[in-house]
């Protein structure tokens, strides 16, 4: 269940784009997705719609959790009406059958029930937000305010870290950061003409 | 397709073909040829008997039909009907147990005008309801639907028809299909025999008078308000400005005033008052529940025929996806409305009650009873489950035909048990009506269409829809 591509603490080394645009943000996720580069997640201060897209998210798994969960609920409701109502001890109530449609709202109700918590509940646990869990590291102060930033990781041998600071900061970025071992390294902001070629 | 900023939002013009012409002109004939077909070969109407154990009471007019002998039986051993014999009003609980009192064998042409009704009260419900999906977005402040917005407005054309059908029916054979019509030119006075004290006391609302203000009115306020929000619209198509938007909130947010307590009254009156001694309060919302998921089900095909044919090129499967999730919730809606009406009154079995689905149970409906609860509530439940079914056209076409056969059968069962009884029938005269319908508001509303714009190009939202986006 718990997928390391979207735990940023594990990694050696995690490049940070800083953007301010939106509309510029979703495309150059888009772009450094397309070039294959590792990204790790998003942070945006409101929600973004084609973000998951544009990041190249596999479709939630969430959705089967919830079926199943469901299903818990409805065994849990179906056999807790079968044990009171017919095994343990019959009980027949203004001359009803004892098991039939009197056993539609329990059923109903645990089964939403079992569905609501139980997604909620995988929720938080898929996005490790669990009560008690440590708030992760943050990026940027301003990324719950204004600014919305991309988590790339640089670990793997391969990385070409210039190239894809200067595609960041092509694509509009503000700021663009790198967290090593020994703390934070800044790119210098890279000069950019009309053309979106790098002068400098 | 997700984030591109600039999709160009431009006007489609769609085309009447002559090929759909003729689909619609064959469904009107086939259908037409069946109707006719189904009322020359109507069985003759038997004279009412009484089953053969039971004595009938000759002193009270008081005839029982064979669906609710039993329950006759079991009152007039228990207790002789004091109220009949003694002409006074005492045992109002008692007398409420024989529910409705068959009168007598309906004439055959009441099998023709009652399946007119069920038809008319169909395309009533189905018009008004796009009427309300319209005015819903401008109240909702929604954008997601504005690209096909122009379906329900052109579907709500069609309220006119709809209503006139079902005040021609009440006018040509009202008195056969609503028994408190007949009950109501009796003229009894308190204590003649046959004198109904239920009635009597909702006499007050049930009246010829009252009912036919009702359905003239309603309708007639619903149609202005249709033809100033459709003409909102079509003028801001062409002249453009956020003021047309901005009229269409108020108007929308009026017409909801008159939509949800319109529609109450209609569903009392047209066909809650079929089974006069009978109530539920809530019939109302059951029928929305009923429109409101078949018109989102005709919705989608007509999307679904135009996506086809090259129409909404700016219409994604995202739209598609969230109509399916609309049939979805409202099957399940519908179904919870179903179960809430039926478990109160299986649970409480009190006779004046479960004389509704006593009759419903047993046989000529006992079929169209599950019939209607695989189609409605089953199929769509376990079909539409999944994301991808939803983003599916022919899953999303096969579900939505199902969903439009299952209120069709639902409302079935909701006339003919309180009119035809045991003289109704599911036949040529049936089916061929219910495809002539079909045929005819294919045509009506494919015609409105081509008449305009597919797209309302100026509509403030018109982008955002066109951006819609739900999700991975």
């Amino acid at each position: 269940m718990i997928d390391s591509k979207l735990y940023i603490d594990k990694n050696e080394t995690v490049m940070f784009g800083i953007f301010e645009n939106p509309d510029k943000f979703l495309d150059t996720v888009a772009k450094v997705n397309a070039k294959g580069a590792n990204i790790l997640d998003c942070y945006t201060p409101f929600p973004l719609h084609g973000i998951e897209k544009a990041m190249g998210l596999k479709r939630s798994r969430l959705p089967i959790g919830s079926f199943i969960c469901g299903c818990i609920g409805f065994i849990c409701a179906f056999s807790l009406q079968y044990y009171i109502m017919a095994y343990d001890w019959e009980m027949v109530i203004g001359n009803k059958p004892s098991i039939g449609v009197s056993w539609m709202p329990v059923l109903f109700e645990l089964t939403v029930l079992f569905t609501a918590f139980g997604t909620a509940i995988l929720f938080f646990i898929r996005n490790r937000m669990l009560h008690g869990k440590m708030p992760m590291e943050r990026i940027d102060m301003r990324q719950t305010d204004d600014r919305l930033v991309i988590a790339i990781a640089t670990d793997a041998a391969n990385t070409n870290k210039s190239e894809l600071s200067t595609m960041l900061f092509a694509g509009g970025a503000v700021e663009v950061k790198e967290r090593t071992n020994h703390g934070y390294e800044d790119f210098s902001e890279v000069l950019i003409n009309n053309n979106g070629t790098v002068i400098a | 397709m997700s984030h591109g900023h600039d999709i160009h939002i431009k006007q489609e013009n769609f085309v009447f073909s002559s090929k759909t012409k003729n689909f619609c002109y064959a469904l009107m004939v086939i259908g037409a040829v069946l109707t006719t077909i189904g009322i020359f070969t109507l069985p003759k109407a038997e004279p009412h008997k009484a089953e053969g154990h039971q004595t009938e009471m000759a002193a009270t007019e008081h005839h029982s039909d064979a669906a609710s002998t039993e329950h006759h039986m079991a009152a007039e051993e228990q207790a002789p009907n004091y109220q009949n014999i003694h002409g006074i009003d005492t045992f109002r609980d008692n007398e409420q147990i024989h529910g409705v009192p068959a009168e007598h064998a309906k004439p055959i042409a009441t099998r023709i005008w009652t399946n007119l009704l069920l038809n008319g009260y169909l395309v009533l419900l189905i018009s008004i309801c796009a009427l309300f999906f319209f005015a819903l977005q401008y109240i909702a402040n929604a954008g997601w639907a504005i690209l096909l917005i122009r379906i329900p407005q052109a579907m709500s054309t069609f309220l006119p028809v709809g209503a006139l059908i079902i005040l021609a029916v009440f006018f040509i054979d009202g008195e056969n299909i609503y028994h408190w019509v007949h009950y109501e030119h009796q003229h009894l006075a308190k204590g003649a025999p046959g004198f109904d004290a239920i009635l009597d006391d909702k006499s007050w609302f049930l009246n010829t008078k009252l009912i036919v203000g009702f359905m003239v009115v309603i309708p007639l306020i619903w149609y202005l308000f249709g033809k100033k929000l459709r003409s909102l619209s079509y003028r801001e198509d062409s002249e453009g400005g956020l003021m047309f938007f901005k009229k269409s909130i108020t108007y929308s947010a009026a017409f909801t005033i008159f939509f949800g307590f319109g529609l109450s009254i209609i569903t009392w009156v047209v066909m809650m008052s079929v089974d006069a001694h009978w109530y539920s309060t809530m019939f109302s919302l059951y029928n929305f529940a009923t429109g409101w998921v078949t018109c989102i089900a005709i919705i989608a095909l007509f999307v679904l025929y135009l996506k086809r044919n090259g129409y909404l090129t700016l219409v994604t499967d995202e739209h598609i996806h969230d109509l399916g999730k609309f049939m979805f919730a409202f099957s399940i809606f519908w179904s919870y409305l179903w179960l809430s009406q039926f478990l109160l009154i299986w649970y409480a079995n009190i006779p004046e009650e479960t004389i509704y689905f006593y009759k419903r149970w047993e046989m000529p409906f006992k079929f169209h009873f599950f019939f209607s609860l695989v189609l409605n509530f089953l199929i769509p439940f376990l079909v539409l489950m999944t994301r991808d079914a939803k983003r599916n056209p022919k899953i999303l076409t096969f579900v939505a035909l199902c969903i439009i056969v299952g209120h069709w059968d639902d409302l079935y069962l909701m006339i003919m048990p309180g009119t035809l009884d045991h003289q109704t029938g599911l036949g040529a005269l049936e089916i061929g009506m219910t495809i002539f319908f079909a045929g005819m508001f294919i045509f009506w509303v494919l015609t409105a269409l081509s008449k305009k714009g597919l797209v309302t190009v100026n509509h403030p939202y018109v982008e955002e829809s066109a951006h819609h986006d739900v999700g991975v």
